[in-house]
């Protein structure tokens, strides 16, 4: 019987295996159509590749958001403003994401990333911004006067800065470390918004890609006015031609800022590559990097982190990130004058205050010393104060203590404010 | 004659059903292990709707009948064994009414396997669609837009195209179409990448892009399928050729003769007798906690002029012409209050449905039968013995 | 005016006056307690009604789960070894902070945790308790390793590292309820601020009363802002009202406060912080809550005073539970109270243990018919306590017998129970009621060990799919009664196995034939039960997911089940398996069962991996370890006896000898 058994095993099985052979048709005879009406679908014939594979057109970047289920979510639900752009020939369009618009690998190399932010208002201004990106590439900051001297170029409507800077490249919150790269970057700042286009990489690869990323400036332009549907977009008339483009510089101009290679750059980096490694942290809305020394505090309720800053532990300092704007950065410094017992400060004295970049906006610091009317708890001889006004939050960081061991922390309070930025 | 015999007498066997069912325990078995590593889609195919497989213990390799074999020889030997062979008696009833329901369960399980459809239909607040496509088979579609509005397609399962993975072309032929499409390379999953300066792609590049083949995902929805399709006009062969990708916007347009056409690769699409638009998707939460309490789909059923609002919510479908809609997921997972939602119903048309229900009523009244009739036997002779 | 309000918000943000020193604060002028709580002043706390983990329950079961959590057990001592129920170890944490530092009630399993945190405390053993102030000094320490060890999952992190974490989740919690009263302990003086003396009507203003004006004073703080001669007494607001602010954070993890409305227009009970956050933007506070803030604060400030502060306590008491009486949601809460006084569970595991302890001396001594009769008293009265336990149960939630793994172990306990009872009832050979005695006992003990590890309400909240009365009733009802009898069935196997092993009752035929058909009859009544309740299972899938079946690990496990049984009965039917093979296979299929209730959520993967269980590894796999062996060792012995029999057969044989002798092993029927 078990033998019988066995046997009527191996003949399903090979019955079946002979069942199983499967090779390659070299042809098939299709079914007839059938005819139907498609709710809620609307096809663009005539697409072209860039749009089908949503690779190159911010029309289409938007429905990414959809999520798991791709292409079952198609999206015509494009606002009228969206910004259109031509992808220059080998780019990869990455999707777009928190303070990235538009989100590009330059020439399909994924070290060299080009993007485009827009920001409200002025954004901290010009200059800060112009020093925050060469503070990423460890140039030394440029005075006011040779930021206004940097070549400018007719870009969406307005006059942008046009920078290219070359060197060590730190990352934005300073955790990277890599020997010549190059920064080319158009800065267009206006109290109406701004919006900044970045590519930054390695020098060979940027190198050849400048000419690429001029004409991807070029190619930006505001949906506003343009008929959807027609299936080229990059055919209206862009505001700046790629030949307008290259008018800021001549051919072959050295990349601005090359000159400081091996000097203050250099010097910089070294510092930098020599400090210790900290772990980046994180919760759920802002990453940060809490300088050596810093000891987590209790989690508090309306803080995103708290540290002690000294071995004591009377140095304190915390986070907190506020929707809206929280009165604007004036008033806000203001109540930590009240605080102190401090006075009252004035816009022009708000214009000499420190500034430093902070999770993509400019932030700047106060230093409050302890006056008579003080209503802070004893002990807070000094106050060390950020403001940053973020899109649609407002960003505090804020260090009391002892006036000696508070003022020992204030590099590393810059340093902490720098390394914040909204999570991903 | 003799072999007949012997071939009946074996397949009915009490010993092959002992054999079958042990089987089937060690596959089920190795199949759950499996799922640590492996996904739940790859497992299925491979130990559970498979003929044979090759299990990897380790270094060794053990050769398997896979489920779907144990299960057709198990059917038949409960057929022969369980029901023709067995003796008939008040005694065997029991025994007899049990078999016939794990037959019709069996049943069940092959309409299903065969003869039916599922999927998911993926809705924003105010869409809508008459359409629900499947979560893993692919299908190309060659599109014709009519004057009425309507769509006229013509479809390619999965099945006919899914071979042509290198790059000699399999020919899809239909003869109201004007050409004839070639599909070739076809990849499970692919991206699609624009040529730069500094790639050597693998595949022909086309109108500037090619098609990378990646490693499949886990997670079998994940992967998204590639292909070119080249058209070769009937009338002077001339050929326009084009990338196909699972997750392209828009078809692909081709004219020939005058006409366009559109052709797309797509998750397979199936056509519901209404439509079902969101109207509102809730979701409620245990109140001071992060945990889910119900779920729930506002929709309006339109079939012809009758429009019927309707509430789908978890453990409540909604059961219209032979399809059954469920509350399957939402999203986005990241979405802040007053965000849109999407709502993703799963669609399924399966004719087998109800079977199993019934199934498991007679298999719970045959075992019931059986046992209570041993039961009280023993009980009685427990008594005698006493007495 | 919304500006107003932002503005407020971001001053209470940005201004942090008592700062992180709050979590170390030290409520060094409170009383203390002298004597203990009455016994009325308990039953108030205890049915004082709380939302916690999405539903309405008596302060008792949060305080005793809490307090499980911290201690891993629901009691704990006091500074000179007296013994404190939850409750009253509650009411210390809130109303005599100082005191209740000194009670050791944070368990660490690993002194290595203590060590890495930087605590170095004499006389300490390996696994000890800990007092909150001897943590204290560490806080910042353990929050940081707590914070590092996080960011990892569950299972990569060490024991060290999670019993860090774990800890630091406790400390954390703890500090919240220590503080939630803050809030209602401190007046805050005003004297110096004459403008809102004159708001006030007095010098020093409660919390309470500070909530009534807050509309008020954030308009005036608008006014007096850019008042230059307002600036002393602007600050001093802002100072009155951040204040107010840091004592409630923190008091969103207990919700004590009812709301005014119905359910169906508010689900979510209130704390401290919710009607402050609330109050800025509503504006005002329904007179009803500002009662109750106030009651609270009278009950804080009484805590030196036990007859004041039960009075204080009795008035908090009726407001909450006449508004959740109003609400519907008080129905349960005294018989929630009365179902742990009752400790249905444990005195039923003691029960047991009893009759475990008669059924014992009944094989011992098998005439002393009063022992019989003390096991059968036993069992019977600590199954009933297990039903009675699943009725109460059930009534409390309104739900089915079983919605949590936790009230599998229950009710598993309860049908085995039942099941062998009625067994013993048919055949009357004292041995089902052993086995009744030893398998209520192991199930109970491991529901106890499992609400330990747990450390969670056994009556949770269910996540939507579960949440459905009518599949709870019908599929987990059935497949879980399918494990209690497959055990049943894999139990008695288990005495065939052990007694054939160590040849008790060799000459005694009709013994092992009576264990044979007791395990035969349990393993139908299981299989009947698993198939059932598996195929229905399927049907809940199908009518959920539209999916019969999607081989998901749980699945799995209950097909194994089912398919362990039918090869059992078919061998058995086919004459392959007899009455060793029955009882070996069938105590093996009990693995098989612990495969499909434990040990597929132990993987990780799949739709039902609910439930706590990294703690169940080790049971499962000791079960595991000890049946395999088992088995392996009769099933070598059996033939090892076999051969040995054959061998005589043979030679009687050759010899032409008289009859054959019979195995042991008697013919199938």
């Amino acid at each position: 019987m078990r033998a019988q058994c066995c046997a009527a095993l191996i003949l399903a099985a090979g019955a079946s295996s002979i069942a199983c052979q499967r090779e390659a048709p070299s042809e098939r005879q299709l079914a007839a159509a059938k005819e139907y009406t498609a709710v809620g679908r609307k096809i663009r014939w005539n697409a072209p590749s860039a749009e089908r594979f949503g690779i190159s057109s911010s029309d289409f970047a938007g429905a990414s958001k959809g999520g798991a289920m791709g292409g079952a979510m198609g999206g015509d639900d494009v606002g009228e403003n969206a910004l259109h752009w031509e992808l220059p020939s080998g780019w990869v369009e990455r999707p777009s994401a928190q303070f990235r618009e538009a989100n590009f690998f330059v020439a399909g190399d994924e070290r060299a990333e080009c993007y485009l932010t827009t920001l409200a208002g002025e954004a901290g201004g010009l200059a800060a911004n112009v020093n925050r990106w060469r503070t990423q590439v460890s140039l030394p900051p440029l005075g006011e006067a040779e930021v206004a001297a940097l070549p400018k170029l007719p870009w969406l409507g307005g006059q942008a800065a046009y920078v290219d800077f070359e060197g060590h490249w730190t990352g934005m919150s300073g955790d990277q470390s890599e020997q010549g790269w190059r920064l080319v970057g158009l800065l267009l700042v206006q109290p109406t918004g701004s919006r900044f286009l970045k590519m930054v990489g390695p020098s060979e690869v940027i190198g050849r890609e400048v000419a690429a990323f001029r004409a991807l400036a070029a190619s930006f332009h505001d949906g506003a006015g343009h008929a959807h549907g027609d299936g080229a977009p990059a055919q209206t008339a862009p505001p700046l031609s790629p030949d307008q483009a290259t008018q800021g510089l001549p051919a072959g101009h050295p990349p601005m800022g090359s000159t400081a290679k091996g000097g203050a750059g250099q010097m910089k980096s070294e510092t930098i590559a020599d400090a210790p490694a900290v772990d980046t942290m994180r919760n759920a809305s802002l990453e940060w990097r809490a300088p050596q020394g810093w000891k987590r505090g209790p989690e508090k309720t309306m803080r995103e982190v708290t540290y002690l800053a000294d071995a004591a532990g009377q140095v304190e300092c915390y986070v907190t990130l506020l929707g809206g704007s929280g009165g604007g950065t004036l008033a806000n410094i203001n109540r930590w004058c009240t605080q102190m017992g401090a006075a009252q400060l004035t816009d022009a004295d708000m214009a000499k205050l420190e500034q430093v970049p902070m999770a993509g906006a400019a932030g700047v610091i106060v230093k409050l010393e302890r006056g008579a009317d003080a209503t802070a708890a004893a002990g807070q001889d000094l106050l060390l104060g950020a403001v940053s006004m973020l899109s649609e939050r407002a960003l505090f960081v804020k260090m009391t203590g002892p006036r000696d061991a508070v003022e020992a922390q204030h590099a590393a309070f810059v340093e902490f404010c720098k390394s914040l930025k909204a999570a991903r | 004659m003799k072999l007949l015999k012997w071939c009946y007498d074996a397949l009915s066997s009490l010993w092959l059903s002992c054999i079958l069912l042990f089987d089937l325990g060690i596959l089920t078995w190795l199949g759950t292990l499996e799922q640590v590593n492996t996904g739940l889609f790859e497992v299925q195919k491979k130990y559970f709707e498979s003929w044979f497989f090759i299990h990897h213990a380790g270094p060794i390799a053990i050769p398997m009948p896979g489920a779907t074999l144990v299960l057709a020889v198990l059917a038949v030997n409960i057929v022969l064994g369980g029901l023709v062979r067995m003796r008939k008696s008040k005694a065997t009833l029991g025994v007899l009414i049990t078999h016939i329901g794990i037959i019709f369960l069996i049943f069940a399980g092959y309409v299903k396997m065969n003869h039916s459809a599922d999927g998911h239909v993926t809705l924003f607040e105010g869409q809508a669609s008459n359409t629900f496509e499947s979560y893993h088979h692919w299908e190309i579609a060659i599109l014709e837009q009519l004057d009425d509005g309507r769509l006229r397609e013509t479809i390619a399962p999965q099945g006919d195209f899914e071979l042509s993975l290198g790059a000699t072309p399999v020919k899809l032929k239909s003869n109201d179409l004007p050409f004839e499409l070639e599909i070739a390379h076809f990849s499970p999953n692919a991206r699609v990448l624009p040529k730069g300066p500094m790639i050597t792609p693998k595949l022909p590049v086309v109108d500037g892009y090619f098609l990378d083949a990646i490693e499949l995902e886990k997670q079998n929805e994940q992967n998204i399928a590639g292909a070119y399709a080249t058209v070769v006009e009937r009338s002077g062969g001339a050929r326009q050729e084009a990338i196909l990708w699972g997750a392209s916007r828009q078809p692909w347009t081709v004219t020939v003769a005058g006409k366009q056409y559109g052709i797309e690769l797509r998750r397979e699409q199936f056509l519901m007798p209404f439509t079902v638009a969101l109207d509102d998707f809730k979701k409620e939460d245990h109140p001071r906690m992060n945990m889910p309490k119900s779920f729930s789909s506002d929709v309006t059923v339109v079939e012809g002029p009758t429009k019927r609002p309707v509430k789908i919510s978890m453990n409540e479908p909604l059961r219209q012409d032979g399809l059954v809609l469920y509350q399957a997921s939402w999203g986005p997972s990241n979405a802040r209050p007053g965000d849109p939602l999407f709502s993703t119903l799963a669609v399924v048309d399966n004719p087998a449905d109800q079977y199993p229900l019934y199934a498991c009523i007679v298999i719970a009244v045959g075992l019931v039968m059986h046992f209570t009739r041993k039961l009280a036997k023993h009980i009685k002779s427990q008594q005698s013995n006493a007495s | 005016m919304n500006t107003i309000i932002k503005l407020f918000a971001s001053i209470l943000a940005t201004l942090s006056l008592v700062a992180g020193a709050r979590a170390q604060h030290s409520h060094t002028q409170l009383p203390s307690r002298s004597a203990p709580y009455s016994a009325h002043t308990l039953e108030l706390a205890e049915s004082l009604p709380v939302q916690d983990g999405g539903r309405v329950k008596p302060l008792s079961t949060y305080a005793s789960f809490t307090l499980l959590r911290f201690n891993g057990k629901s009691s704990c001592k006091t500074v000179d070894g007296t013994k404190l129920d939850a409750t009253s170890w509650l009411l210390d944490v809130l109303f005599y902070p100082e005191q209740a530092a000194e009670y050791p009630v944070f368990k660490v399993d690993d002194i290595q945790a203590i060590e890495a945190i930087g605590l170095k405390l004499e006389g300490k053993k390996k696994r000890d308790r800990y007092t909150f102030n001897e943590i204290r000094p560490a806080i910042s320490t353990l929050f940081e390793r707590a914070r590092e060890y996080g960011q990892k999952e569950e299972r990569d992190r060490s024991t060290v590292e999670q019993q860090v974490f774990t800890l630091a989740t406790s400390i954390d919690d703890y500090i919240r309820l220590r503080t939630h009263f803050d809030f209602a302990r401190e007046p805050q003086s005003i004297a110096d601020v004459p403008a809102l003396v004159t708001v006030f009507g007095k010098d020093s203003v409660s919390f309470s009363e500070l909530m009534t004006k807050l509309p008020e004073l954030v308009e005036l703080q608008g006014a007096w802002r850019n008042d230059p001669a307002r600036g002393e007494d602007s600050k001093r607001l802002v100072q009155l009202v951040q204040t107010a602010s840091e004592y409630t954070s923190g008091t969103e993890t207990l919700a004590l406060i009812p709301p005014i409305t119905s359910v169906k227009e508010e689900e979510a009970w209130h704390s401290p912080a919710d009607l402050f956050m609330a109050a800025f933007e509503k504006q005002s506070t329904p007179t009803p809550y500002i009662d109750m803030l106030a009651a609270f604060e009278k009950l804080a400030l009484s805590s030196g005073d036990p007859l004041q502060f039960e009075m204080a306590l009795a008035t908090v008491h009726n407001q909450s539970v006449a508004k959740t009486m109003a609400r519907g949601e008080y129905e349960k809460i005294p018989l929630e109270i009365s179902y742990y006084k009752a400790q249905f569970i444990t005195n039923s595991l003691v029960l047991f243990l009893i009759g475990f302890l008669f059924a014992a001396g009944m094989w011992l001594l098998p005439r002393v018919k009063a022992l019989y009769w003390g096991a059968t008293l036993s069992v019977v009265g600590a199954t009933a306590l297990v039903v009675g336990a699943i009725v109460v149960r059930c009534m409390i939630r309104e739900r089915p017998p079983v919605s949590t793994l936790y009230e599998t172990l229950l009710f598993v306990a309860g049908v085995g129970a039942v099941t062998l009872l009625v067994i013993e009832w048919i055949n009357k050979q004292r041995m089902a009621l052993s086995v009744a005695a030893v398998l209520g006992m192991v199930l109970l003990l491991l529901a106890n060990g499992y609400e330990t590890l747990d450390k969670r309400d056994t009556m949770p909240q269910l996540i939507a799919v579960l949440d459905t009365n009518f599949w709870l009733a019908t599929h987990v009802t059935a497949i879980t009664a399918g494990y209690a009898a497959g055990l049943v069935a894999a139990a008695i196997a288990n005495v065939y196995l052990v007694t054939r092993l160590f040849g008790i009752k060799k000459n005694d035929p009709t013994f092992a034939k009576l264990l044979s058909r007791m395990t035969y009859g349990s393993l139908a009544f299981a299989l009947i039960f698993s198939v059932v309740g598996t195929i229905l299972g399927g049907i809940w899938a199908n009518e959920s997911w539209g999916r019969f079946w999607g081989w998901d690990p749980k699945e799995n496990g209950a097909l194994m089940i089912c398919l362990a049984q039918l090869v059992i009965m078919h061998a058995r039917m086919g004459g392959y398996l007899r009455e060793f093979g029955l009882a070996a296979a069938t105590a093996f299929q009990g693995t098989v069962i612990a495969f499909s209730w434990f040990g597929v959520n132990l993987l990780g993967v799949g739709l039902h991996s609910y439930g706590f269980t990294s703690g169940i590894h080790t049971a499962l796999w000791s079960y595991y370890g000890v049946q395999w062996g088992l088995v392996a060792v009769c099933v070598v012995h059996y033939l090892v006896q076999r051969t040995r029999e054959d061998a005589v057969k043979q030679a009687l044989a050759t010899r032409g000898g008289g009859p054959a002798i019979p195995t042991t092993q008697g013919r199938a029927e």
